[in-house]
């Protein structure tokens, strides 16, 4: 049963459906699976056991549409789950168990979904590499002294790596993008709002969205239909109805009518590294090459992006974060003085880069200084947003590249935090305007690793759609896929262990 | 203090006053509205949403929207087609947060006015703003020092309503504040009970020169606990300001509390520098836009003030200010008045048997009887079926049997009454037993006719009148008409 878990959800659920193999059989042998490979790729924080908690219900709805079911998959350490420890990777959290699940795990629950456990991030969602985890470093499957990226690190180690078929993540600012352009699978953050947020540990309120990993973009539709639902305990949530997105994914795409953007200055060698740029080319003239009309767009804000986005963000993690004071849960300093005992708690609980956002955050919300940062980002933010609605009046799709960089080593970048926040430079606009974007491996990029040989490392091809177009972004995702010939194989180690060819 | 000081300054007041909504539920969540008054029911009316857990979102509470648009049609404010929900962000236990749910540079209500009565003198109170925002949850000081927190009223509804700096006395403060408690009971906007906590007068205070026009360093005053507390509060605490002024000191910006005992405010903080709350929008609320569905059930709780009804019974109905003042303040009074009137009765009368016979009556015991039980008795005596004094007692045994007006009428035999030579019989024996009053009168004290009418009223037991009675006597004792 092995050799199937590297196969895309959608042919498991067919194998399923044809009784060729039993989910909860399946979901077992997965965990199991998972668990030896952790001893590599620390994907996982705490585990749930499906052993003991036996087979879950479930009932086909009888409308024809396919979702996510009865499979296994794994949720971000954000995601709070009933009686499993949730922690937001941070230690302010450690050994909190929530009373109650949050709305996407609850959905996937009633799906008959097997939760594997929860994996690493970096601490509260702050972080490009998985590095600020309080729990230890998710790894790179294509290499283990690489980053996986992040914030989302555990979870996009745990699809690349072969521990889940699909993982839920948060996309901030790119916590789902980057990864999974860094680890060479799908990658997809819904329209903000498409997503429930209820029980989603919040970082920055109007930029956080779910997202999920899977190994195929079809695999994202199935998802959609599953997670896509109204809300009521999210006042931000009002999901587009569309019917089904998997039937729709599943579409062909006329190329010759798809006009597809391309930012200039996300093309520009100064700002991109050579592999990845060379990669993105690659893709254009593929897509060129099939008739699609490619477009040219101007992004005068483009520099603007990340300040205003690290303004907006630290400004409501200042706020979002004020709840952990160790009164009502998590751990709390025995100082007897109020004050002492805030200082002591949230000094101990907090690493470095979440002090330095909640710092940062609180400054520009202060005083005489809200005016020209906070209120100028958010006017920049409208700004951008308008930038994007216009050029979808002449494009369909744009396309950049995910990150401007190759996965790194670890500790490259831990002296230099702005050096780390470029890492978000071409997906954090798809966050401040609130539209969906995903990210589809579009090759291997070399690079010399510390102690000198080449590694081949994966890059990704960011697609973003106007919003709430997110279904044809899936279908144009799973077109390109098709286009390109990309399948997703795993790394020969791990395909060694489930006994599968490797490239 | 001489009256040179007390002529010198003048005091400026203006009242932010908290009220907790009338609602199901509480202001984000689903959890019941319900307060421990003891620290053994604690913490039962909590869950993850109001106790801060991670993840959680709010929900906003559809009715307190409605409450809050009740009191913004009543008050003539200016009601936002989109106001926001802002985070007034600051750290304290009884904040489970960190930030709490308000509103800020659009607030639900801004203006509008309450109109109240002060001394008999019509005065109104403007409004700066009125905006929805959450209550903190309780601390219990135990005896050993430490504090205990009760989560069951961290996130009730409450309605801020703030005036401008527009009154100049404790004594006006609270006469605003009875006309408001009233108009946010009768609206069901909220229970209103300072007591129970549920309504919370903080007034800021400053003094200044009388006549100047500027508005000097003010004081805010903190946990009042009736109204009669903060209108001493206030008035000590000009004093205090007056004083500072004229020993060549100066008023620093501080909250107090107020020293019962001694009759003094104390500082409680002095704020050296403004309170940064950081406000912001929060982004888990989209921004409230005003439905005419929202609009419509707010005015569904529209009904008169007790300031319109005391103007309208005076203007219309011709009332006394104080018996207009009296029917306004009691609700039950105000009904019964009401009920009386609308079945036709003359609002004079209606208004003397109800603030006289039915309050005397309330006094001595329990009211069960309804409206329609006076206006039944009121129509007796219009149709002279009962003399005024029958009536009272008629009205005595219903008030205390709860019985109908015509039953009782009928067992007490009344409808007949003694007139004619039964009448004239019945003079004569009293002026036969009564010779020293008879010759008062006839010594030309005719006041003491008076007595032999009294005489004459008890031995008919009422029934006669009194007119009659006071012809025939006269006729009797040969007194010229």
């Amino acid at each position: 049963m092995r050799e199937l878990l590297a196969r895309p959800g959608h042919e498991l659920l067919d194998l399923i459906e044809d009784r060729e193999v039993h989910p909860y059989e399946l979901s077992l042998e997965q965990a199991r699976l998972s668990h030896e490979l952790d001893s590599q790729l620390d994907s996982f924080t705490v585990w749930n056991d499906l052993e003991s908690r036996g087979p879950l219900p479930y009932t086909p709805q009888q409308d024809g549409i396919r979702r996510f079911s009865q499979l296994p998959y794994a949720a971000k350490d954000v995601f709070c789950t009933s009686g499993l420890q949730t922690t937001a990777g941070s230690r302010i959290l450690k050994g909190y168990i929530p009373p109650f699940n949050s709305t996407l795990v609850d959905l996937l629950e009633r799906s008959g979904s097997y939760l594997l456990g929860k994996t690493n991030m970096d601490e509260f969602a702050m972080g490009s590499s998985g590095e600020t985890c309080a729990y230890g470093h998710s790894r790179n499957p294509w290499h283990l002294d690489y980053v996986p990226g992040g914030s989302s690190s555990g979870s996009v180690s745990s699809v690349a790596g072969c521990q889940a078929v699909m993982a839920l993540g948060t996309d901030t600012g790119g916590s789902v993008r980057q990864p999974a352009s860094f680890c060479g699978v799908v990658g997809f953050r819904p329209t903000y709002g498409q997503l429930s947020r209820y029980g989603m540990v919040a970082y920055s309120s109007s930029c956080d969205q779910a997202a999920v990993f899977t190994r195929c973009s079809l695999d994202c539709a199935l998802a959609m239909n599953t997670l896509s639902q109204p809300d009521p305990q999210d006042s931000t949530c009002h999901p587009s109805s569309s019917g089904d997105y998997f039937e729709f994914a599943r579409r062909e795409v006329h190329w010759e009518k798809l006009r597809v953007g391309v930012i200039r200055e996300f093309t520009d060698p100064g700002r991109i590294d050579a592999p990845v740029l060379a990669n993105y080319r690659a893709s254009l003239d593929k897509l060129a090459a099939a008739g699609t009309q490619i477009v040219e767009l101007d992004f005068p804000l483009a520099d603007y992006c990340l300040p205003a986005y690290y303004i907006i963000t630290a400004a409501e993690c200042s706020s979002n974060l004020a709840r952990y004071d160790g009164i009502r849960y998590g751990p709390a300093s025995g100082q007897d003085e109020l004050l002492a005992r805030y200082v002591e708690t949230r000094g101990a609980g907090f690493g470095a880069e979440v002090k330095r956002r909640i710092l940062l955050g609180t400054y520009v919300l202060s005083k005489g200084y809200q005016d020209s940062y906070y209120d100028r980002a958010r006017r920049l933010r409208r700004d951008i947003r308008d930038q994007l609605l216009s050029w979808f009046e002449s494009v369909d799709i744009i396309a950049t590249p995910t990150s401007p960089t190759l996965a790194f080593p670890f500790g490259a970048r831990n002296e230099d935090p702005v050096r780390m926040y470029i890492a978000d430079l071409c997906t954090v606009f798809v966050n401040l305007a609130g539209t969906a974007g995903i990210s589809v491996p579009n090759g291997f990029g070399s690079d010399t690793a510390p102690d000198g040989s080449t590694v081949q490392l994966p890059t990704g091809l960011q697609l973003v759609c106007a919003p709430w177009s997110d279904e044809l972004l899936l279908r144009v995702a799973h077109n390109f896929e098709l286009l390109s010939g990309w399948r997703y194989t795993p790394p020969q180690w791990i395909a060694k262990k489930l006994g599968i060819q490797a490239k | 203090m001489d009256t040179a000081t007390v002529t010198k300054w003048e005091t400026v007041i203006g009242l932010e006053v908290h009220v907790q909504l009338l609602t199901a539920s509480k202001m984000y969540c689903a959890c019941a509205v319900a307060e421990a008054q003891e620290l053994a029911q604690a913490n039962r009316h909590v869950c993850p949403i109001c106790l801060g857990h991670p993840g959680t979102l709010p929900r906003p509470n559809r009715q307190a929207v409605v409450r809050a648009l009740s009191f913004g049609q009543k008050a003539g404010a200016s009601i936002a087609q989109r106001s926001v929900f802002a985070r007034k962000n600051y750290f304290y236990p009884d904040l489970p947060k960190g930030y709490q749910i308000s509103q800020f540079d659009l607030p639900i209500c801004s203006g509008g006015a309450v109109p109240y009565w002060h001394e008999g003198e019509q005065r109104s109170a403007s409004l700066v703003r009125a905006h929805l925002e959450e209550d903190t949850a309780k601390l219990f000081h135990l005896s050993d020092g430490s504090a205990a927190l009760d989560y069951n009223r961290g996130g009730v509804p409450l309605l801020e309503i703030v005036t401008q700096p527009c009154f100049s006395s404790g004594a006006q403060c609270v006469s605003y504040l009875d006309e408001l408690r009233s108009l946010l009971r009768r609206l069901h906007i909220s229970e209103a009970a300072m007591e129970s906590g549920n309504m919370r007068c903080e007034p800021n205070v400053s003094v200044r020169p009388a006549g100047s026009a500027e508005l000097r360093t003010k004081t805010e005053i903190k946990n009042l606990n009736s109204f009669q507390t903060l209108r001493r509060a206030v008035e000590a605490e000009a004093q205090r300001q007056i004083a500072l002024y004229e020993s060549g000191g100066e008023v620093y910006q501080a909250t107090m509390r107020f020293d019962l005992e001694r009759g003094q405010t104390v500082e409680m903080r002095r704020k050296e520098t403004a309170d940064d709350y950081r406000y912001f929008d929060d982004p888990d609320i989209p921004p409230l836009l005003l439905s005419p569905s929202l609009m419509d059930d707010a005015r569904a709780e529209l009904r008169s003030s007790s300031f319109e009804d005391r103007l309208a019974m005076m203007d219309q109905d011709g009332l006394s200010a104080q018996a207009a003042a009296t029917l306004a303040d009691d609700e039950t009074l105000h009904r019964f008045y009401r009920a009386c009137c609308a079945d036709g009765h003359e609002p004079k009368t209606v208004a003397n048997w109800v603030t006289g016979e039915l309050t005397r009556l309330m006094r001595e015991s329990a009211l069960h009887i309804e409206p329609g039980h006076l206006s039944d008795l009121l129509a007796a005596l219009g149709r002279s079926e009962l003399t005024l004094p029958q009536a009272k007692e008629v009205f005595a045994a219903v008030y205390s049997s709860g019985r109908s007006v015509a039953a009782l009428i009928e067992e007490a035999g009344y409808g007949q009454r003694a007139s004619g030579s039964e009448l004239r019989e019945i003079c004569q024996q009293v002026i036969d037993n009564n010779a020293k009053i008879v010759g008062d009168i006839k010594g030309g004290k005719l006041t003491a006719l008076q007595a032999l009418i009294g005489q004459v009223m008890k031995q008919t037991r009422g029934s006669a009148s009194p007119d009659e009675a006071k012809t025939l006597l006269s006729e009797l004792l040969g007194l010229n008409p």
